[in-house]
């Protein structure tokens, strides 16, 4: 479809079908040739001469179609997900992760929390340039090809993982020789197909994606579960912050809708937070980055601090006095977080709760604050927001957390590992489960002991 | 802070109540990672730019790999 015309590209399927236009615009477009839809092209074109497979996103994940800035049609699949987890939110932000493992779990959704995935090597790759496109390019199809050969679809939960992957994608499509080179490679990790050839999934996908498709049921979860425990979020004031990574990086590939803004600014994270019926609020400073930036927050940090302070956090809080700032990336929340004490060193302290899209979702719906959301971990003033939420008694919820935290160590101390072990199965929100890349089920080095045994 | 492995294994999902790690990673998982590294020609680059932090890392990888072989080096 090269230089396709206005009047050709309405309603257009490409032969292998991963390339779609609806019928008709669904909001005001203006780039009509979408430099992004020959990657599709050329990936269809790839398989058909037997270089690459397209993981394909069928019916058994249960796919809700969203629209693209193009007006292209992306299927975020929703059930049976491989999970790419983030390190920093895992480090850092556990209640992040939890918080999406928890509404699978009320949703019913089958899904796989992968022990055998790597890191997607990007943050190294952008705070140092350790890395190459090469290396870029084998991490990514090595996990590709595990979460192909588990049948799970992957989705990635950090934004840097999900701009760095489209960006390796890009390249890896439109250069023979990026794929020449990567291939010796994955061959000796055994992480082609059967027949040679490398795995693609057919849509990178990130969760904020998965969450923007799920907003409406997550809002009936709200209506049912949140709102009998007396949660009420009308009148709450959400600034979004929508990270670089994600709708920036490769744009033509993240979801816009008519609701928001009739589809002239990123949808995602806005139109959950308008779902649940929270007030959102427009800023002036809302296309800047939050600062993060990867290299300078090492080298540089003033500049991450006085952009995150002067830029973002000022102006969120004289402009709109926000109670929440959303966001849907591990870097940009933690630098609103950090970044508000370190303002706060200099006589510049705007004091606002910031937590992800699926950890706001998730308190609202009912999720324990302190043992899903997790929000012991937050260093931002969370309180003002739970009690504005209607979540008045966090405080017993807390001691509940504080509680079980105590419980944890006395069996942990006393050695009482079995005991410990029946607790996870309550407590938990997911039994360990493992592939490897033979596709069958075999005990990993550290499957047989208990995890902080090792 | 008071408590932190107590609170790590508070995390209500098995691979994240790691101390060390952001989560828990199979031997195998770390071991494919090398060898993209090693076949990339990363910990060639790490040695020209830190070789203190190269040798750091190379302990730790060689110390994994032996561990691998040793696991799992008759099945293969």
């Amino acid at each position: 479809m090269a230089r396709a015309k206005l009047e050709s590209k309405w309603g257009y399927v490409s032969p292998g079908g991963i390339l779609r236009y609806p019928e008709e615009p669904p909001f005001p477009v203006k780039e009509y040739d979408a430099h992004y839809d020959h990657i599709f092209e050329m990936m269809e074109e790839l398989e058909a001469k037997g270089e690459i497979l397209i993981y394909r996103i069928t019916e058994e994940h249960q796919p809700i179609p969203v629209y693209t800035s193009t007006g292209r049609i992306k299927l975020i699949p929703t059930n049976k997900l491989w999970h790419h987890k983030s390190c920093g939110q895992c480090g850092n932000i556990p209640g992040y992760p939890a918080s999406l493992f928890w509404f699978m779990n009320k949703f019913g959704l089958d899904y796989l929390n992968e022990p055998h995935q790597t890191s997607c090597t990007a943050w190294n790759y952008h705070g140092s340039g350790t890395s190459n496109p090469v290396a870029l390019a084998a991490v990514w199809l090595r996990n590709m090809h595990q979460a192909w050969k588990t049948g799970y679809y992957p989705l990635i939960h950090c934004g840097t993982s999900f701009g760095s992957y489209k960006e390796t994608r890009e390249q890896l499509i439109m250069n023979k020789e990026l794929r020449d080179a990567v291939k010796p490679i994955l061959k000796k990790l055994g992480r082609l197909t059967e027949d040679g050839r490398i795995v693609i999934p057919q849509e990178i996908v990130h969760y904020s994606e998965w969450v923007h498709a799920m907003r409406y049921r997550i809002k009936e979860l709200y209506e049912k579960e949140g709102k009998a425990k007396g949660i009420d979020v009308s009148n709450v004031r959400v600034a979004i912050h929508n990270a670089c990574h994600t709708y920036k990086m490769i744009a033509d590939d993240y979801p816009y809708d008519p609701e928001v803004y009739n589809g002239q600014r990123p949808a995602a994270s806005t139109a959950v937070i308008k779902a649940l019926g929270a007030q959102v609020v427009d800023y002036s400073t809302w296309y800047d980055c939050c600062g993060f930036g990867f290299r300078h927050i090492l080298t540089e940090r003033e500049f991450t601090r006085s952009m995150a302070i002067q830029r973002k956090l000022k102006v969120i809080a004289e402009e709109v006095k926000a109670d929440v700032i959303i966001t849907h990336d591990t870097g940009c929340t933690t630098t609103f977080e950090k970044n508000q004490w370190i303002g706060k060193a200099h006589g510049m302290y705007y004091p606002v709760a910031v937590m992800s899209d699926v950890m706001f979702a998730a308190l609202a719906c009912g999720a324990h604050p302190f043992k899903v959301v997790q929000l012991y971990w937050n260093c931002s003033h969370y309180e003002p927001l739970l009690e504005k939420m209607g979540i008045t008694n966090w405080r017993e919820l807390k001691k509940e957390w504080e509680d079980t935290v105590k419980y944890i160590s006395e069996l942990e101390k006393a050695g009482k590992y079995d005991e410990l072990m029946e607790f996870f199965k309550e407590y938990d929100l997911y039994e360990p489960y493992s592939r490897t890349s033979t596709g069958k089920p075999r005990a990993s080095a550290t499957s047989n002991m208990p995890l902080f045994k090792s | 802070m008071e408590n932190l492995r107590a609170k790590r294994l508070a995390i209500p999902f098995n691979v994240g109540k790691s101390v060390k790690t952001a989560w828990e990673v199979s031997l195998e998982t770390a071991i494919e990672m090398y060898t993209i590294w090693r076949e990339t020609g990363i910990f060639k680059m790490l040695e020209k730019l830190d070789p203190n932090l190269y040798n750091v890392i190379m302990d730790i990888v060689e110390e994994n790999e032996k561990r691998y072989q040793e696991l799992y080096g008759e099945e293969e």
